[in-house]
């Protein structure tokens, strides 16, 4: 398992004690996705020589924030496009936390970052959230999924696909709603309240491309549990000036993005030539 | 010390070939038969993984080439391939390198040997593609060995050469090897190498890790988190395998001349026995100043000249010897150090000499053959006479200085460009974009071919494009699309 420099590493590794029972390799966080495609394709390399038994299989696995994938955007993305056998995880907890909550790219539209303030001037950040999964899923590889361990057996399922397609197929990237208590500013106990109203909102669609064949998991509407965005902003200190009235507008224009979002999904899902 | 000399004593068979640089980079790594290679091209390296790729599919090796997005990517294919236990080569120049700056301590701090050639070019900008010093002087903070290949010879040699040391268990290092782009890399030379790639595998023998990071029964961190107190106790142990890796140089070295006849030694030294002046010089210029020594030694001239194999570690010992009774000394570097009063080979000759408090030479730094400029027999003569100026008058008039620059003709201004696309000119009212408001759609009207020659041309005639090109008529197309000054 790789991880690259972000929160979730440096609060495992802690010299000379480390968190995981597996190998672990950390490189610096614009780099992880190509480091572990030199370790996959120097394992296989090492295999075709004979050095390393026929039968030895290993998952590889490389973690990373979203942060982690703004600055290694374009070397993860160039890992992909070489499609080598193994798995990119990002946790997307919608900001730099490493560093204190700066805005990362995926930050939605008017949330509070210590880059995206809140005042007379400016409500939050200004600009919409990327959409991580939608461009991986451009770069044709066998398998990309959404996922929140709030529907643990929804992300449980996708993780064994994952594996399958990791070992036979080629690259997986797997983008999963990951809350930050601490930087979102809700109490540690909301989590999956809060996990689930992003995903009723529409706003973080639990889906899956397989092949380029995309499945929608979960359809609130259908399920009859559609939210609207504000009771998801409603648990986080980072939203609190959303729900005030003069800010409707704003969340209009928010609601209306994560709407046109969903509903492309939903029609990718409906449709096997989306 | 004695003059740089070639011992025919070798044992295994070896061929006479006319090469460049970079082919004989690629010749020795397809025949160490590297694991991998991470790469990304950029001139003038980029044959050395064109080359590989020709004589792999050929079939003639079976490392894997794998190209990254960059350098930067390149080198962290490269990191994440020496951890999981195998050999790695890797060949770069320039911006490329200073692209993946950050990634080279990451690869000395964790200390996982693999050999980079470094095919030396000037740092952009202004773009200059041609051969200087300064992404090699980036290179010499960063933890690896550099070892200097003044010729192709010296390239192919120092490849397993460098294999070896980097890989030997008190050193586990990374090594650069640099040569001078296009005057090495490009210019084929008569040079010598092994006719089976066995004498090479068997030169540097089996890679041995002591972890990889994929042995799963084994599970092991690369990189933890370290900060104090700790970090400074892994770079002490950096320090002293770069200590180390001193003596295994000389093994190895001397391992390679009895196995090819070759001698290489840290540092090398021209006519330096009754010296009084010398020109400290590196790769591919140092024969243009053994030449002209030559002639100045003729002229009854006493000087010689001193030039580096190795220069991390710095050869401090090897120079203070040398420079024992010498009274003047020139060091030339091919890049500068801006604001140090000296190339960082100056200031490294400087910090040597100083340790030695009997030592007396007194040192002047000169910068040459920036960007590529040559290095002519003259730029070498006025080295030797400044340097000998000082021997004669005991100081150095000007202590930093360039040579070969030029200030140009004050008188030349450079012919006025056309006058600016008018308003009229450029928006004729040809196209017209209106949106309409129940589709919320835009109409675009005018697109007409004949209407469309009123458009300006915002790209002149004179650019040096090939023939039948097609980036200029996709550009240009597109420009008759747009109103307005742009």
């Amino acid at each position: 398992m790789l991880w690259h420099t972000g929160c979730g590493m440096v609060v495992t590794t802690g010299y000379p004690v480390t968190s995981f029972n597996v190998t672990y390799i950390h490189n610096l966080f614009q780099n992880g996705a190509p480091t572990l495609s030199g370790v996959v394709e120097m394992f296989n390399e090492r295999k075709l020589r004979g050095e390393i038994p026929d039968d030895e299989e290993i998952t590889f696995i490389m973690v990373t924030g979203d942060g982690g994938l703004d600055i290694g955007l374009g070397p993860a993305l160039g890992t992909a496009f070489r499609n080598h056998k193994m798995i990119i995880l990002e946790y997307d907890n919608q900001g730099y936390m490493n560093t204190g909550h700066q805005l990362s790219f995926t930050t939605p539209m008017g949330h509070a970052t210590a880059t995206s303030n809140v005042g007379p001037k400016q409500q939050g950040k200004t600009f919409h959230h990327k959409d991580s999964a939608q461009l991986f899923a451009a770069c044709h590889v066998p398998y990309v999924f959404t996922a929140c361990d709030v529907m643990y057996k929804d992300l449980i399922t996708k993780a064994a696909k994952a594996q399958y397609y990791a070992r036979n197929h080629g690259l997986v990237f797997g983008k999963l709603f990951s809350v930050c208590p601490l930087n979102w500013r809700h109490t540690d106990d909301v989590a999956d309240d809060l996990g689930m109203a992003a995903i009723n909102s529409n706003f973080f669609p639990l889906y899956e491309v397989e092949q380029g064949i995309t499945t929608l998991n979960y359809d609130p509407e259908a399920k009859g549990k559609k939210a609207d965005v504000t009771e998801w902003f409603k648990y986080m200190g980072k939203t609190k000036h959303l729900l005030k009235p003069e800010n409707e507008k704003l969340v209009e224009r928010f609601r209306t993005e994560v709407d046109r979002r969903f509903s492309r999904i939903k029609a990718m899902s409906e449709n096997p030539l989306l | 010390m004695s003059e740089a000399t070639v011992t025919e004593k070798s044992t295994a068979e070896q061929v006479t070939a006319f090469l460049s640089g970079n082919e004989m980079a690629s010749l020795a790594a397809a025949q160490i038969n590297f694991h991998v290679m991470g790469y990304y091209p950029i001139t003038p390296s980029t044959e050395v993984a064109e080359y590989l790729d020709e004589m792999k599919a050929a079939g003639k090796h079976g490392v894997r080439l794998i190209p990254g997005d960059g350098e930067h990517g390149a080198a962290g294919i490269c990191y994440g391939a020496t951890t999981a236990g195998g050999r790695v080569f890797n060949a770069t120049s320039a911006n490329g390198f200073l692209f993946s700056l950050e990634q080279m301590p990451v690869q000395s701090g964790t200390r996982m040997p693999m050999v980079l050639n470094l095919v030396c070019r000037a740092v952009s900008g202004p773009l200059d593609i041609r051969g200087d010093h300064s992404d090699l002087y980036s290179a010499l903070n960063l933890g690896w060995i550099v070892l200097c290949a003044k010729d192709p010879q010296a390239t192919y040699d120092f490849i397993p050469i460098a294999t070896k040391v980097g890989e030997h268990s008190s050193v586990r290092l990374p090594v650069i090897v640099a040569d001078d782009g296009f005057f090495t890399s490009h210019q084929k030379r008569r040079v010598k190498h092994f006719s089976e790639s066995a004498t090479l595998q068997d030169f540097v023998g089996p890679f041995k890790a002591e972890y990889t990071s994929v042995d799963p029964k084994n599970p092991v961190t690369f990189g933890p988190y370290m900060n104090d107190p700790d970090m400074i106790n892994n770079k002490k142990q950096l320090s002293l395998a770069m200590k180390a890796s001193e003596d295994v140089i000389r093994e190895v070295f001397d391992e390679w001349e009895k196995l090819s006849g070759r001698k290489y030694r840290m540092l090398e030294t021209y006519r330096m026995e009754d010296a009084e002046s010398a020109v400290m010089i590196l790769n591919s210029a140092v024969g243009t100043a053994m030449d002209i020594c030559d002639r100045m030694r003729e002229e009854g001239k006493k000087v010689g000249v001193i030039y580096p194999t190795v220069l991390r570690p710095f050869p401090a010992e090897e120079l203070k010897k040398a420079c024992k009774n010498l009274k003047s000394l020139l060091v030339a570097d091919r890049a500068d150090v801006f604001g140090a009063n000296g190339g960082a080979m100056t200031i490294d000759a400087k910090a040597a000499l100083k340790d030695d408090p009997d030592n007396r030479t007194l040192v002047m730094s000169r910068i040459y053959g920036l960007g590529g400029k040559d290095y002519y027999d003259h730029d070498a003569r006025e080295m030797f006479e400044l340097a000998l100026e000082a021997a004669e008058t005991g100081k150095v008039s000007v202590l930093y200085d360039y040579i070969g620059a030029e200030p140009g003709d004050p008188e030349y201004s450079l012919p006025k460009g056309n006058a600016y696309i008018q308003p009229e000119t450029s928006s004729p009212g040809v196209i017209k974009v209106s949106k309409d408001e129940t589709t919320g759609k835009l109409i675009v009207k005018g697109v007409k071919q004949r209407d469309l020659t009123k458009m300006p041309q915002r790209i002149a005639a004179g650019h040096g494009a090939c023939p039948g090109c097609g980036i200029f008529p996709n550009i240009g197309t597109f420009l008759k699309g747009l109103k307005g000054m742009w």
